[in-house]
């Protein structure tokens, strides 16, 4: 009946209008996304400092290789440095910090830009397997509006540049093996490794799309698998080989042994169903052109991709790791997502002739004969796909003038509450990043602060984030979270750089998460008090200025330990009064000693000292402090 | 055999492929649960165990499909 309705030249034109109006509805909504991610895209670009952690080292790393220095370094001496992630990306950043000096925007704008091509070729792929134009233009900008893309994309991260080379070399290798004039295949291939081996030097996570190209080479011919793998492990191994002997084994040590990390289950877990529930529309179809290939047609490069891709997802439990290893599957689904909904629309499914196809063919009979309404539902089916997926995927600034009037017509309200104005429908989950605002002027601002912070220190500043030393013109001290993997599996002494924090070798610390090698954290909560929290970004970045002096330090310890009730002790501190009101509470805490419930009072003559008491324990404690010139004097009286 | 398997024009049928997943789906079986036994990584047991099994399950679906082109 729907059939018979369907046909008639009337209800065929008006399916054909909801075809077209539900394609322009996916359309506007997808290129709304566009839009927002421009919009976030240029705001990183005008902000000076980090914004997502880590960012800066990979700056540095830039820095290091235009001088014509290796990145790999050794952990253990000043200035306790090295990088974890393989070189290529920050060579070809190399020629604009020649010419612009260290600045965060050529490296986001690398990123932002490698998103534009990966999206693109994801929609040259569609095209040219099925010749959809609307579609592969669908599927390109889906890859765009995914909130993973969306936030890692024009960071100072070399994730987004891998997923470009890998997209790429898909795009090279899919159509290789059939091509049967052999100098065209040959040049593909080679094209297409070349471009492996750029996406495997610029992150070691391109290690899936590695397997897949192998694993499809295999497939269509074993024989071509070899030899080509051979020359590929040749020239990859060689490289690898080359930079560990020109690093003195730095390499090996910095970029493998530093990233076998904890692995936590549930972090995986919590990120497959986050990335199910926003890309399910997608994922849908991409699983139905992967099974169809499995049992109905030849594997194509991009399923296979896709399977391993997705496989290696798993490794987004680790330590460290998080929703940025699931781009390279996003931009695979795309694909196949699109080829799936191209194939659909033009209804070229074909089927083989065994069993399973034919029960198959038999069960979709009365839907062929019906062709007129097959194709109506399936014209409003796919583009109703990739609308639920558009707005499935929604985020976008909750302020400003345009995007606050938008987001309160929308009824959208910031997933972050007064930390930052943004609306993100991903909410969030262990190991997701939650980034995506666009840093305010107050923020511009209060880096500013903390970098003249910086620099009124004649002596360099340990800073878990690279900006404000790199501003201030000082040595970047640190790369925590590479020393706190390195020290995590055995690989890091922090015996020095916990020696010149007791010695305070550095003008101050800066901390954003802590996430140093516990000796490290117990070194600086020794030696430095924190004296100041300045917000940034919706972070809180703890400015820990230097105690007294070690032998005055250890004063305070050995008389904590011995003052018995009756007992008074004196300690002579070159603080001044106000710093060392600071740094007395942060010791007596260090030492294991609460403050108790009284106030502190004034005491002393004219009421110019001040008074109060910890507990430890049965242990009652009076810690008076009062000034003494430029210094100050420390009582303790048991 | 090894020399038909290296030729120019050989390509993987459905059943070798299927034949590999199967193989590939018991070791990944066997390596979870001896990771398991032996207390060895988390990254090693859990998916190694769920991979397993559906590579497994997949290249047994996969066998009846015959020489038809991988």
């Amino acid at each position: 009946m729907i059939a018979e309705r369907l046909s008639h030249p009337a209800e065929l034109a008006l399916s054909r209008t909801v075809h077209r109006a539900l394609m322009g509805l996916a359309l506007v909504l997808l290129l709304g996304h566009l839009a927002v991610y421009v919009h976030y895209a240029v705001g990183l670009m005008r902000f000076p400092f980090d914004y997502d952690q880590g960012e800066g080292f990979e700056l540095v790393d830039t820095i290091l290789l235009s001088k014509g220095e290796w990145p790999y370094r050794d952990n253990e001496v000043y200035p306790f440095y090295a990088s974890n992630y393989p070189p290529l990306f920050h060579v070809l950043l190399v020629p604009f910090a020649w010419v612009f000096g260290p600045e965060y925007w050529y490296g986001r704008l690398m990123g932002f830009v490698g998103t534009l091509i990966t999206a693109t070729a994801i929609g040259v792929m569609v095209y040219r397997e099925e010749r959809q134009r609307p579609v592969a233009v669908l599927a390109g900008l889906a890859f765009l509006a995914s909130n993973y893309v969306y936030h890692i994309g024009p960071l100072f991260r070399q994730h987004m540049t891998m997923v470009m080379f890998e997209t790429l070399a898909v795009m090279v290798l899919a159509p290789a093996p059939a091509l049967t004039d052999a100098r065209q295949r040959r040049r593909r291939l080679g094209l297409g490794l070349l471009l492996l081996l750029a996406a495997g030097y610029t992150k070691q996570h391109a290690i899936a799309t590695c397997l897949a190209a192998f694993a499809f080479l295999f497939l269509r011919n074993p024989r071509r698998c070899l030899v080509w793998g051979a020359a590929f492990a040749a020239v990859g191994g060689g490289l690898f080989l080359w930079i560990n002997w020109a690093t003195d084994g730095q390499w090996w040590t910095n970029v493998i042994a530093a990233n076998v990390n904890e692995y936590y289950p549930a972090q995986y877990v919590g990120l497959l169903r986050q990335w199910l529930r926003l890309h399910g529309a997608l994922i849908l179809l991409a699983a139905l052109f992967a099974l169809y290939e499995l049992y109905f047609a030849r594997l194509s490069l991009y399923t296979v991709w896709w399977i391993l891709a997705g496989l290696s997802t798993v490794l987004s439990g680790k330590w460290g790791a998080g929703d940025s290893y699931f781009t390279t599957t996003i931009a695979a689904t795309c694909v196949l997502a699109g080829l799936a909904a191209a194939r659909t629309l033009r209804g070229g499914w074909t089927l083989p002739d065994h069993a399973l196809a034919r029960r198959l063919e038999k069960a979709v009979r009365p839907w062929k004969r019906n062709s007129a309404a097959t194709a109506a539902l399936t014209g409003a089916v796919v583009p109703l796909l990739f609308v639920w997926y558009a707005l499935s995927v929604v985020k976008m600034p909750t302020e400003g003038r345009f995007f606050g009037w938008l987001s309160d017509r929308l009824g959208l309200s910031s997933s972050y509450g007064a930390r930052y104005a943004f609306y993100d429908s991903a909410g969030w989950t262990q190991g997701y990043a939650s980034i995506g605002h666009v840093p305010s002027q107050t923020d511009i601002n209060n880096g500013w602060r903390i970098v003249d912070i910086v620099r009124a220190f004649d002596r360099p500043v340990m800073s878990e984030e690279a900006a404000f030393s790199l501003r201030a013109g000082r040595d970047v001290i640190t790369n925590p979270t590479q020393l706190k993997n390195l020290y995590e599996n055995g690989l890091f002494d922090p015996t020095a750089l916990v020696e010149a924090l007791r010695a305070q070798e550095f003008g101050a610390v800066i901390f954003r998460a802590q996430f140093y090698p516990l000796p490290v954290l117990d070194a600086v909560y020794e030696a430095y008090y924190p004296a100041q929290t300045i917000p940034m970004n919706g972070f809180a970045y703890e400015i820990w200025l230097p105690g007294p002096p070690a032998e005055q330090r250890a004063a305070l310890a050995r008389a904590l330990e011995s003052v018995r009730p009756g007992q008074r002790r004196e300690i002579a501190l070159t603080l001044p009064f106000d710093q060392a009101l600071a740094w007395r509470w942060h010791a007596l805490t260090y030492h294991g000693w609460e403050a108790d419930r009284d106030k502190p009072q004034p005491s002393g003559e004219g009421g110019t000292c001040i008074v109060s008491d910890f507990r430890r324990g049965e242990r009652l404690l009076s810690v008076e402090l009062c000034p003494d010139d430029a210094a100050s004097r420390l009582i303790l009286s048991g | 055999m090894l020399r038909r398997f290296l030729a120019e024009d050989f390509t993987v049928s459905k059943r070798q492929l299927g034949a590999l997943l199967l193989g590939i789906g018991v070791v990944a079986l066997l390596v979870a649960l001896i990771s398991f036994v032996g207390q060895g990584p988390r990254l090693v047991q859990v998916p190694g165990a769920a991979g397993g099994v559906v590579s497994a399950l997949v290249g047994l679906t996969l066998l009846p499909l015959g020489d038809m082109p991988a």
